[in-house]
Order: C-alpha cells, then sequence, then structure tokens
C-alpha cells in the first residue's frame, strides 16, 4: 500500500514536471510569435514615416518602448547616442505612439521582459 | 440583470470600434507567406536551408522568426545566439558570485547593464533604477561591472548589443 502511495507521488510528480516543462515552451513560442508581429508593426510604421535608424546622426530622436515597473505601464524612452539594443527596437516618435495604440499593455510586458503580467 | 443605459451601450459600440480598428490595422501590416519552392534558411543546432512547401514546419519557423532569406543572415544570428549564450552565462556566474539578484521591487538598487555609445565608440555601463529595458538575465550587480569587461573584447560585447558586425 505505501509502495504504490509512494508510486503514485512520483507519478504526480512527474506529471507537474512535464506541465511546467510544456508551458515554459509554449510560453517561448509565444514570446517568439509576438516578438514577430511588434517587430514587424516597427518596420511597418518607420517605413510609413520613411524613417530609418542613423546612429550617424545624433541629433536623431530614437525612440524605445520599455516597461516601467512602478507604474506597471509602458513609457517611450528617446535617445539620441547611445545604444541599447539592435536597431529593430528603435522607432521615430510617431511610429512608437502608434504602436503602443496597437497592442495591449500585457503583451509589451511580456514582450520587453518576457515576464507575464502578475 | 439590469439593462444597459444609452450611454454604456454607446461606450461598448465605441470600445468595439476601437477593437476592430486596432484588428485591422494589424492585419494591414501581417505578410503573405513565402511562395512555394522559395530556398530560405533556418536555425536548429546548426544553421539549415529548406525549400518552402507550405506546410506546418514552414509556417511555424516563419511565425517564430526562425526564417531567414539568406544564409549570411542565419549565419549571423546563429553566431549572435551562441555569443548571447555565453555572456549571459557570465552574467549569471558573476551575480551568483556576488549573490545579487535583480529585485524590481527595490528602487534603490541599480541594475547596471551594458550599452554601445555611439558617439565615443565605446562600451558603456549604464544602471536604471526602475526601467525595464531588457529581461531580468541581462543586468548586473555594480560589483561585476570590472569582472564582466575583462571577459570578452569590446567587438563582442558591441555585436552582442547591436547584431552589427565590422561597422
Amino acid at each position: 500500500m505505501k509502495l504504490i502511495k509512494k508510486q503514485r507521488k512520483i507519478k504526480i510528480r512527474e506529471v507537474n514536471v512535464a506541465i511546467a516543462t510544456l508551458t515554459k515552451a509554449s510560453e517561448k513560442i509565444e514570446w517568439k510569435k509576438l516578438n514577430k508581429k511588434i517587430k514587424k508593426s516597427i518596420v511597418s510604421l518607420n517605413r510609413d514615416c520613411a524613417w530609418v535608424v542613423d546612429w550617424d546622426n545624433l541629433k536623431e530622436m530614437k525612440n524605445l518602448v520599455i516597461w516601467e515597473h512602478t507604474a506597471k505601464s509602458t513609457i517611450i524612452f528617446t535617445c539620441t547616442d547611445k545604444q541599447f539594443v539592435d536597431d529593430s527596437y528603435y522607432m521615430c516618435g510617431t511610429a512608437a505612439n502608434e504602436l503602443c495604440t496597437l497592442y495591449t499593455q500585457e503583451e509589451f510586458k511580456f514582450w520587453i521582459t518576457k515576464e507575464r503580467m502578475k | 440583470m439590469r439593462k444597459l443605459t444609452d450611454e454604456e451601450k454607446a461606450e461598448i459600440l465605441g470600445l468595439k470600434a476601437q477593437i476592430k480598428a486596432i484588428k485591422d490595422r494589424r492585419k494591414v501590416q501581417e505578410v503573405e507567406y513565402p511562395k512555394d519552392g522559395t530556398r530560405y534558411w533556418t536555425i536548429s543546432y546548426e544553421v539549415w536551408t529548406g525549400t518552402w512547401t507550405n506546410d506546418l514546419i514552414d509556417k511555424a519557423r516563419f511565425d517564430s522568426g526562425n526564417y531567414y532569406e539568406t544564409e549570411q543572415e542565419a549565419d549571423l544570428e546563429f553566431e549572435w545566439r551562441l555569443l548571447n549564450t555565453r555572456i549571459l552565462r557570465s552574467i549569471a556566474i558573476l551575480n551568483k558570485e556576488y549573490n545579487w539578484v535583480v529585485d524590481w521591487n527595490n528602487l534603490n538598487q541599480k541594475k547596471w547593464f551594458l550599452c554601445w555609445d555611439m558617439e565615443a565608440c565605446e562600451l558603456k555601463h549604464d544602471y536604471y533604477y526602475r526601467n525595464r529595458i531588457k529581461e531580468n538575465n541581462k543586468y548586473y550587480t555594480s560589483n561585476a561591472k570590472e569582472k564582466l569587461l575583462t571577459l570578452y573584447t569590446q567587438e563582442e560585447f558591441k555585436f552582442w548589443i547591436t547584431k552589427e558586425k565590422g561597422k
């Protein structure tokens, strides 16, 4: 009887590990899909504004959507000369504002931090 | 159950219209799948080439961004991923050595990260208290700053941040 109980416990643990692994894998796929969608939106919005990131132009405002932890919301961060991430994340001001209307805060938080809204 | 007021109905209709507009705008931005027979490159444990047959695997690769039109693009991404894994592992080891964990609820904790200064053309440490630009595994403690820089070259760090080489 004790042995059956022990086996059952082991089985349950195995199932829980499998579920956790699957959840992690599906989150990874979800993130990749969202990343592709948002990046595509950035390309398209920048194209609409005929804007291209130019690091040689230190007067050009390069905008980035980032996550503000205290406010629990996105903010548009502007920089001119310091590159934090690769070019595919940068936008002109109009594109950044427009991008913020296309996705939910939950989606942005997940995209930026790879964490779900708690 | 109470009936909705005219104002509430109008508000719901307005919201529905907004949602539809967003969906429409997203749809416009959707790109069609490649044509059958298109050669493409993808990353598994190494760079692979494939021919588009519009099957589930092709679509899954495309939808998740694991689709590259040229071999060079795929090679560059593959190289970047290897470097990314190495640097992130180093950051994790250093943070563990100093017993440091990023804590966004601690607004006095400096979360350091690397950036590339385009004007000075050099690597810089920068920090934030609550603005999150990247995921957690890219932040490190101030104690790790110097040591981290000794582990990789400036070129490697630049490539890691900008995904660009040889400029």
